[in-house]
Formats: C-alpha cells, sequence, structure tokens
C-alpha cells in the first residue's frame, strides 16, 4: 500500500482533482478503474493522491511525537529535579484526559488545516513516548559505562547524543512502528469529522466522510478508502510486530 | 504494582458511577419505552413523525430567538399575512392590509379567531404582538422599523403609521418575527394555530396537538412530533425504517439514492446561494473582473455536481421562484468573460493562468460547513475558474461571520433566505450599511432606486422599479448569484395526504395535511 | 509514620497540580476558541445571520467582554460553587446536559464491555488450550483485523447492511437494546481483538508455571487444573487491562456516537466541537481529569493503608 501510494500516482495519470460533470457517479470501468465521484473525478487517482496524505501525516505526527517525547523524556532524565516533577505531572495532566477528546477540543480551537490537525495529534500523543523515553534513558544511564563517562567529566547532552542515543535507536523506530497504524486511525477518525484538509484535497478519513450523501446509492465511493486504511494498518501493525520481536524492547 | 492499584480504584469508581447512574438510566430507559409504544399505537390515530436537521427551537417563547419561525413551521403559529406556494400574498389572520395615505397602512382583522388560551384575537392583542416583536427581534426592525405607531380603531381594525413611507409593510407582515402572539406565559407564548406545542426536549423533540378551537376547523392530525436527527444518513434510514414519517430538507443526493417506495416532493426555495466579492480590494475592485466572474461560472454544472441537478438557477438577485420578474443577466459565458478579463488587462500566461503586471488572478473563497452543498459549489466553481486561468483556493470556516463582517475576505460563499417581497434582497444585501452588504459596496443608481422602491405601495410599480435595478446589477455586480437550492420533502408512497410543497419551508404543515390509514 | 504522611501529602499535592493544570487546560480550551460564541450561539439556528447589536448584547451576557484574567476567576469561582458555565448551544447549564447524557453513554459502554468480555475470555482460553488448532488461528487473524479496522468506517458498512439493506437493526442509535446494539458491537470489536490475545498469552503463560507442571505430574486432570489454578491467576492479571478498556471504551464512544447519532455525551462532544460549544468540551475535558486524579488519590491511600511492605519499601 505504501508503494502504492508512494509510486503509484507516476502510473495512474488522472489529475485527481479535474471535474467531469457529465460522468458523475460513474460505476468501475476501463478508463476509471474505481469509478468517478459526485463531480466525475476519477476515484482511483483520488485514492492514491489522499494515501499521500494519509501516510506521510502520520509519518509526520510520529516524527513529531518522537521527537518531542525524545526531547521532553531527556529533559526529565537528565535535568533538575524540579524540572522532572512539573514535567511529569504535566505528562501526568495530558494522560488524564483522553487523547481523542483533546485532539477534537484542540482542532476546534486551531482553525482547520491540516498542519494544525497533525499538531493536535502531536501536542496529544507524545506523553506516551515521553514515559517510556524518559524509563529508557534512566535505564541507560544507570548502566557502568555512564557512570564511568560522568566520572571523567563528560557533560550530560554529550552522554546522551554519543553514548544514549545510539543504544536506543533501535527501541525508537519500534516505538514509533508500532504507533504509526494508531496514528493513521485517529488521524482519519478526525479528517472524517470534518477537522484536517481543506477541500478538494483527497485523504482517506474525509474521502470516507464525502461519500456520506452516497452512502445507499454509491456504497463503493465508502468502502474502498475504508479497505485502503484497514490494509494500511494491518500491514504496518504485522511490521511492528515483527520489529519488535527482533529488537528486544524491554517493556517499562 | 502501584499503577495497577490505581486502575483498579478506577476501575472501581467507575463500577460505582455505573450503579450510581443505573437508577436514572433505567427510569430513562423505560420512559422511552413507554414512549415508543404509544407512539406506535397513535401513529395509527394520526401522529406525524417528522425527522428534520434544523435545530429545534430553543424554547416555546416566540420572542426568543428563531422559535417563531418553528412555530409558524410546523402549524402552531401565524403571521397576519402570507405566501401561497405560488408566492402570491394574501390575509391569513388579517381580512385586509391597504393603504390609507403614504405612510400608514389600515389592518383589518378576521373575525373569530381563538388564541390557544380560548380568548378571541382583538386588535389590542395585535398591538401587544408587535411590540413584543420590536422589543425582543431585534430582525423584526429591519422588516417594519420599530418607531411605527400602531393605533387601535375598534376591535378588529388597526392602523400602523411609519415615520417614513415603507411600501413593503404587507410583505413584512407575512415574517415569523411578526408571529401574532400573547407574551409568554411560563416560557409559552400563546398562539393560534392549528396546532399547539405541548412538549418540547431541548435538541430532540418537538411535541404538537391539535387546537380543538382553531378559527379554519379542525386540522387533520392528531399529533405531531418532531424530531432533530443530527444525521442525514441516520433521517433517511429511519424514514425506510418506518420510525419516521416525514422527512424535511432532504440532500437532493441523498433523496435520489432513497428506494421507490418513498414518494419525493421537490420545489425550488426562495433561498438563494451567491458568492460575495469584496469590491474594495483589488482583483473586485474592478468592475470588469466583478462582471467576468459572474459570467465565467456555469450553474448548470454546478447544479448537477451538487444539488443532483434539482433547484434552480439563479440569473440575477431574485431566486426565479419567488415570482418576481427577471431581468437575466448573469449567464455562462466563458468567451465574454475571457473578453472582459483580458479587457481589465489579465492576460493568460504560458502556464494557462492569468496575471497583470507579474501578479497572478487567484483569490481565496471561504465557505462554511452550514449548509453542505455550499462547500461543494466552491469546490466545483474552484475547477471551473481553474479552465479560465483563475486560481482560487477554498478554506472552509466554521463561523463565517467573523470572517465577513471584518471584511477578512476576497470571496466567500453565502446564502439568505429572500422573500417575494422585493425590497428585501435589495435592502439586505446591495445597499450601503445592509446587513449583509459586508463588502461596503454602494452604488448610486440603485440607492436611489431603492428610497423609490421602499416609499411605493403599489406592487406592479415596485416590480417595475425591481426590473431597474436588476438592469444595474447586470453592469456592476457584487454578488455572483449561483443556485436556490431545492426543498425536499420525503414521505412513505401513500402514507400522507394533503402536502402541498411551498417555496417558502415556513409553511410546511398544512391544515389538510394527514397520514393515511 | 511521618514519612507514610508526608508520602501521601506529596501525592495528594501532585494530584492537585494536576488537577489545576488540567483546569487552566479546560479554560483555555474554552476561552482561547476562535470566533465569536455570541455569534455562534444566536447563528445556531441555521437561519440567516443575527445583527451586530444583539451579537454585542450577546457577548455582555456571556462576560466574553471582560478581560481574561477576569474571565478566569470568574470561571474558576463559579466551578467551586458547582456552577460550570452553559452551554454556548442551548444555554442550558453544562452539567446538566452531561447527567442528561452521561448514562446512555454508560450504558452503551457497558453493553459493549459485557460484550467484549464475554466473547474474548472464551476465545482467548480456547485459543490457549488448543494452540495452534484452527480456532487458535482463526482468533489471531480475527484480531489482528479487528485491530486494523478504522471504528467510523466499519459502523458505516454495518449500517449500510444491518440497517439499510437487511433493516434488522435501527439506523438510529438509542438508550434502548436494540438501538445500542451496533455500536456496542463495534465499540467492542477492538477491545475483543485485544483481550482475547493477551488471556490467550496469560493462560499459556500460567500453564507454564512450575506448580501447574507439578499438578500436572500429579495427575490432575486438565480441566481440573484449568479451573482450580489456571482462571484464578489469569483473572487477577486480566483486571489491569479490563481498567483500561472502560478508560478506552468512554474514548472510543466520542466518533461511534457521532456516526450512529447516539444520544450520549460523545455525540455532544463531536457536535460541540463542530461548532465551537467549547463549555461542553472543556467540562469533558474536567471530568476525565478529575476521575484519573480520584483514582489515583484513591490508589495511594488503599496502597499505603494495605500493604505495610510498600511503606517498608518505600522507605528504604
Amino acid at each position: 500500500m505504501v508503494v502504492a501510494v508512494s509510486i503509484g500516482p507516476l502510473f495512474w495519470q488522472v489529475d485527481p482533482l479535474a471535474q467531469h460533470i457529465g460522468q458523475r457517479l460513474n460505476p468501475p470501468s476501463l478508463s476509471n478503474p474505481l469509478g468517478t465521484d459526485q463531480f466525475g473525478r476519477d476515484v482511483l487517482a483520488r485514492i492514491l493522491i489522499g494515501g499521500r496524505w494519509s501516510l506521510a501525516g502520520a509519518a509526520l505526527v510520529c516524527l513529531g511525537t518522537s521527537c518531542l517525547g525524545l526531547a521532553i523524556g531527556a529533559c526529565c532524565a537528565l535535568g533538575p529535579r524540579w524540572l522532572d516533577y512539573l514535567l511529569s505531572r504535566m505528562t501526568e495532566t495530558l494522560q488524564a484526559i483522553p487523547a481523542v477528546l483533546l485532539a477534537l477540543a484542540l482542532s476546534a480551537i486551531l482553525s482547520r488545516s491540516f498542519g494544525n490537525l497533525l499538531l493536535a495529534l502531536v501536542l496529544t500523543n507524545w506523553t506516551w513516548y515521553a514515559r517510556m523515553y524518559r524509563a529508557l534513558i534512566m535505564k541507560e544511564l544507570a548502566m557502568p559505562y555512564i557512570e564511568g563517562a560522568q566520572v571523567i567529566g563528560v557533560k550530560p547532552l554529550a552522554i546522551l547524543t554519543r553514548h544514549v542515543l545510539p543504544n536506543l535507536f533501535g527501541a525508537l523506530v519500534v516505538v514509533a512502528t508500532t504507533n504509526f497504524g494508531s496514528v493513521i486511525l485517529n488521524l482519519s477518525a478526525l479528517s472524517f469529522i470534518g477537522f484536517g484538509l481543506n477541500p478538494p484535497t483527497p485523504e482517506w478519513g474525509n474521502l470516507i466522510n464525502e461519500s456520506r450523501t452516497f452512502f445507499q446509492r454509491e456504497p463503493r465511493l465508502m468502502i474502498i478508502p475504508g479497505l485502503c486504511i484497514a490494509t494500511t494498518v494491518l500491514w504496518i501493525n504485522l511490521l511492528g510486530n515483527a520489529l519488535r520481536d527482533r529488537v528486544d524492547l524491554d517493556k517499562t | 504494582m502501584r499503577r495497577f492499584g490505581a486502575q483498579l480504584s478506577g476501575l472501581i469508581l467507575l463500577l460505582h458511577l455505573l450503579i450510581a447512574c443505573g437508577s436514572t438510566s433505567e427510569t430513562a430507559q423505560t420512559t422511552t419505552s413507554t414512549n415508543a409504544t404509544t407512539e406506535q399505537t397513535a401513529n395509527s390515530n394520526g401522529v406525524l413523525r417528522i425527522g428534520t436537521g434544523i435545530n429545534l427551537p430553543v424554547g416555546l417563547d416566540v420572542a426568543q430567538g428563531s422559535t417563531g419561525y418553528n412555530m409558524v413551521t410546523y402549524g402552531a403559529g401565524e403571521t397576519l399575512m402570507r405566501f401561497t406556494a405560488d408566492n402570491k400574498l394574501e390575509p391569513w389572520l388579517a381580512e385586509s392590509v391597504s393603504p390609507i395615505d403614504a405612510t400608514t397602512w389600515q389592518i383589518k382583522l378576521r373575525q373569530g379567531v381563538r388564541f390557544h388560551d380560548g380568548s378571541e384575537l382583538k386588535a389590542s392583542d395585535v398591538v401587544t404582538s408587535f411590540n413584543s416583536s420590536w422589543q425582543n427581534l431585534s430582525a423584526a426592525k429591519n422588516f417594519i422599523p420599530a418607531d411605527s405607531k400602531t393605533t387601535v380603531i375598534d376591535d378588529y381594525t388597526l392602523n400602523l403609521s411609519t415615520s417614513q413611507a415603507e411600501g413593503s409593510v404587507p410583505y413584512s407582515l407575512a415574517n415569523w418575527n411578526f408571529v401574532i402572539h400573547k407574551p409568554a406565559v411560563n416560557g409559552v407564548s400563546v398562539l393560534t394555530g392549528m396546532y399547539q406545542p405541548i412538549s418540547l426536549e431541548k435538541d430532540q423533540e418537538l411535541v404538537l396537538e391539535r387546537f380543538a378551537n382553531y378559527w379554519d376547523g379542525q386540522a387533520g392530525l392528531q399529533k405531531i412530533s418532531v424530531k432533530k436527527i443530527p444525521d442525514a444518513n441516520a433521517r433517511s434510514l429511519a424514514l425506510q425504517s418506518g420510525d419516521l414519517d416525514m422527512l424535511t430538507n432532504v440532500a437532493p443526493d441523498l433523496a435520489s439514492g432513497l428506494p421507490a417506495d418513498i414518494e419525493l416532493q421537490s420545489v425550488a426555495g426562495t433561498r438563494m446561494h451567491y458568492v460575495m466579492l469584496d469590491s474594495a480590494y483589488p482583483p473586485f475592485d474592478d468592475r470588469l473582473v466583478r462582471q467576468a466572474l459572474s459570467l465565467a461560472i456555469d450553474r448548470k454544472a454546478l447544479l448537477q455536481a451538487t444539488l443532483d441537478g434539482q433547484g434552480a438557477v439563479a440569473t440575477n438577485l431574485y431566486p426565479a421562484s419567488v415570482g418576481i420578474e427577471l431581468v437575466e443577466a448573469q449567464i455562462f459565458d466563458p468567451t465574454q468573460a475571457a473578453t472582459l478579463l483580458d479587457q481589465a488587462g489579465w492576460v493568460v500566461g504560458s502556464d494557462g493562468m492569468r496575471s497583470k503586471n507579474g501578479q497572478a488572478l487567484a483569490f481565496t473563497l471561504h465557505s462554511y460547513p452550514g449548509r453542505a452543498e455550499l462547500t461543494l459549489m466552491a469546490i466545483a466553481i474552484q475547477a471551473q475558474l481553474k479552465d479560465l486561468g483563475i486560481a482560487v483556493e477554498v478554506k472552509e470556516v466554521t463561523d463565517i461571520g467573523e470572517i465577513v463582517e471584518k471584511g477578512n475576505f476576497n470571496a466567500s460563499m453565502y446564502s439568505i433566505g429572500t422573500s417575494p417581497d422585493p425590497q428585501y434582497t435589495v435592502g439586505t444585501t446591495l445597499i450601503k450599511g445592509a446587513a449583509y452588504n459586508y463588502a461596503g459596496y454602494s452604488n448610486p443608481a440603485i440607492e436611489s432606486a431603492f428610497a423609490e422602491l421602499r416609499a411605493e405601495q403599489d406592487h406592479a410599480k415596485r416590480i417595475a422599479i425591481a426590473k431597474q435595478i436588476q438592469t444595474e446589477v447586470k453592469n456592476d455586480p457584487v454578488n455572483v448569484y449561483l443556485a436556490s437550492p431545492p426543498l425536499i420533502t420525503a414521505y412513505r408512497k401513500g402514507s400522507l395526504s394533503g402536502y402541498v410543497p411551498n417555496p417558502n419551508d415556513v409553511y410546511l404543515i398544512t391544515k389538510e395535511l394527514k397520514l393515511n390509514q | 509514620m511521618s514519612t507514610l504522611i508526608r508520602q501521601i501529602a506529596g501525592r495528594l499535592l501532585s494530584g492537585l497540580i494536576v488537577l489545576w493544570m488540567v483546569s487552566v487546560l479546560a479554560f483555555l480550551i474554552i476561552h482561547a476558541a476562535p470566533g465569536d460564541p455570541a455569534r455562534m450561539l444566536l447563528n445556531a439556528n441555521g437561519l440567516d445571520a443575527p445583527p451586530v447589536e444583539a451579537v454585542e448584547a450577546k457577548r455582555r451576557e456571556l462576560g466574553l467582554d471582560q478581560p481574561l484574567l477576569k474571565q478566569y476567576s470568574n470561571w474558576i469561582g463559579g466551578i467551586v460553587q458547582g456552577n460550570f458555565g452553559n452551554s454556548y448551544h442551548s444555554g442550558k447549564p453544562v452539567w446538566l446536559l452531561y447527567r442528561e447524557r452521561l448514562p446512555a453513554t454508560l450504558l452503551m459502554a457497558g453493553l459493549a464491555l459485557t460484550l467484549s468480555l464475554g466473547i474474548a475470555i472464551p476465545l482467548g482460553l480456547l485459543s490457549a488450550i488448543k494452540r495452534h488448532s484452527l480456532l487458535d488461528h482463526a482468533a489471531q487473524l480475527i484480531a489482528v483485523i479487528g485491530a486494523a479496522i478504522p471504528g467510523f468506517w466499519i459502523a458505516l458498512v454495518l449500517i449500510l447492511v444491518f440497517a439499510a439493506k437487511l433493516r434488522w437493526l435501527p439506523a438510529l442509535g438509542s438508550a434502548t437494546f436494540k438501538g445500542m446494539l451496533l455500536p456496542a458491537i463495534i465499540l467492542a470489536l477492538p477491545n475483543i481483538a485485544l483481550t482475547s490475545r493477551l488471556v490467550r498469552a496469560t493462560t499459556l503463560d500460567v500453564l507454564n508455571q512450575q506448580y501447574i507442571v507439578t499438578a500436572r505430574a500429579k495427575g490432575r486432570s486438565e480441566h481440573g487444573l484449568l479451573f482450580a489454578h489456571a482462571l484464578p491467576n489469569v483473572a487477577a492479571s486480566l483486571i489491569t487491562p479490563i481498567s483500561l478498556e472502560i478508560a478506552f471504551l468512554l474514548t472510543g464512544t466520542v466518533i461511534i456516537e457521532h456516526v450512529f447519532a447516539y444520544p450520549g455525551i460523545g455525540r455532544m462532544a463531536v457536535e460541540a466541537a463542530l461548532i465551537g460549544d467549547m463549555p461542553v468540551l472543556g467540562l469533558a475535558v474536567l471530568i476525565a481529569g478529575g476521575i484519573y486524579v480520584i483514582a489515583n488519590w484513591c490508589a495511594d491511600l488503599g496502597m499505603a493503608a494495605l500493604d505495610p511492605r510498600l511503606r517498608q519499601h518505600r522507605q528504604s
């Protein structure tokens, strides 16, 4: 699926935004393998481009949460105790509130745009990462070789970048991958409700939302993007499981 | 271990909550189930269950918000005048409204009209009702100025004098802001309609009952239950399964997906969807560009794409359905549009897009989710204008008022309810300082014609002035008129009789409407 | 003992800090939203734009013309007195809205929980006992797929099949068994997937433990083993995930209720977000935060009171 959306548009060079009102709601045919939508736009092209937005968006969210989580985890682990206390309470505060609810509130506050939707997801998802990285870094810091480094006067930041991070890299990738699938689901859910990209740009979640009026008349418009989301998340989850088996990630 | 404990106690807490709420929810459930059974048995006795996506009133006091609109819609409230299905003005609670001199109208009341409390409607009640409207409903002043004087002549006659000539008074008396009511007792206004509101569950259900002493005889239904169901699909499925009897404002694309046993009644409404241009700033400060835009849009294709081809295209400021003679001005003509743009100096570049002095011809088109087809129309317009070399960015915002009131827009989708009164649309959109003239547009020719229109009492003469204004709109457009969406009502075939589609959505319920056994 | 008191005080304090942060967050959510609540309130009826003077009057009525700090102190003062503000949309007190809607949500979440446990536990046990059987593989497949399907989408598909095509169930969610069956199934789906896998893993774990192996060597029957030894342990290890599941269910209702137009707090939250009715969202945040903090306090106190070893451990 990832391959399909990344190179698919190169092979299927149909403009996903080109409207042909005369060919409105056409069933699948040779020229439109998945049919057309209410503006006569090619559904296959829209699915492919929409997938790019969904996947790139989810990847950005994972990247953002990883960085933010890592930074805050590191501050907690390396910084003074009061900072650890304060940041831990902040983490706890955000964890106390269900992520969907918070993302919903944030998307209502920020104006409607894809960037803001991603921002809302990053702001609500980083806590889990922060806790995990705090624990991982602390565990790593307790290793004898780090103590050795501290004794010979290596600065904390240098310890982090030179010694701790390289060792955490495997864990980082696994954590992000296992989280990727659920980010795709959250992203598409919020976009389905109506937060996210401005029309007419397609994204899997808003493709399902757009299809709701044709729910009984043209169910394919709703079913296809959903299947795309489900298969993508399925494969990513399987990949995540396989990676986790490889890199022995200590449950913390 | 500590975390586990936290979760355990969390669980216990939640269980307590569950148990604590168990008692309330049980009662809630029994009430719903009894409701369901009474409804099912009562249904054969004539309860019409309507599903709507439009908000129910916030209360039963018509002096609050848009409660009056709902009360007229569901047959509980009445005005002195009303519009027929072919948009003719006719007396309703009044017997006649006629001018005595340039500023005074004499209103003769129908005799024998009863309020829901049993008392008879007298001229003094009308005075109280008007005062309540002026005092509480800010929109009422836009129809008839609040400094107007009312004089009771006898029990069934009163005079209404305005400070300056107002030719639109008879039309304004048909507006729901002037629904005839006695001030609310315990939050419930006393009205005169064929149905009487008996209960309102906020955001859920409004129930009305037949009013036995209705002045025009017995209405056809025993009860009406109006349920708000925000999701359009859920509404249409509930109609198909028999949980509802009637749907209002069905989306056209949804309607055409309904099975064959559903009857659809579609009529082009009096609402106007249009694109509002900010005539104060480039590129729309140039009349030629505005004119080009008004010719650049294929409205038929727009209807096809967004309203399944239903509704009516617009060619000038009045919707075709309001029955005002039209000067067809804004008709799709891409060649002429291109010529006008060339004339204005916006020429096509190598990339197919237009620019002038290095500046691209581009603008943001705002839209809002209030009516689903508005954003869809914006998307279609975006594609159409691209063919002409104009780059449009569509932006949907929740609070369109904030954008337009502050003037933070190039162009915005907008939609207003219009009236068969030719003065209304001009007075609210094209006149300096008008409520929906957000761009601050001003045209001396329209201003003077409007002043004339306002003072004129004769209908034929008013229509003639309206034509003059329409010609001016053709030459100097500020709004690009698009289409009137259809009003679609759906019910199961053969289940209802006496339904009369009316382009004014406030006249949903008629006296003859009844359920077939 | 004094260390214990200090510890409890410490936990109380950090709970209070979290609670305060939650309140600031809730206030910001209510007051940082764009758009003019006054106008949105007046325009909520979907009719034409309200006149400017009406908007001004509404602003004064809602206290929106005052400085932000004053608004915060007004708001906190109100909450202390049990006044959580009024909905911009309906004008009703927000807590009243929650009281009306909460039972429906809890009923549905309860049904979903019953369904998910009722299916997941037997399924997990069976897959553990008959490891690598067809059933085990099928259950695993379902679990993997169940975790990958977007809930809002499968909801639409099931409505299409069961409500529109077969007409077995109503498309409209309502607080009746039939009305909440479909949403509850969809809510339960990902949980069934997760829980059944967990039950399987835990059961296998327990069955491989030394005492079971010993008992088996002593000649106890497999069924006897399962019920006498394995099950209690499995049950104990499930309490944590189940309590997590409840939290998950309550958040999962947000989008499912929206799709089914189910009259619970989830739909209320989505509608509030869409029209910018922030007091409603603010209270949702407050409630969630409050429950979390109180649950933590209870846990700490309970632990401290019940477990002397913990005291020892903490002192050391």
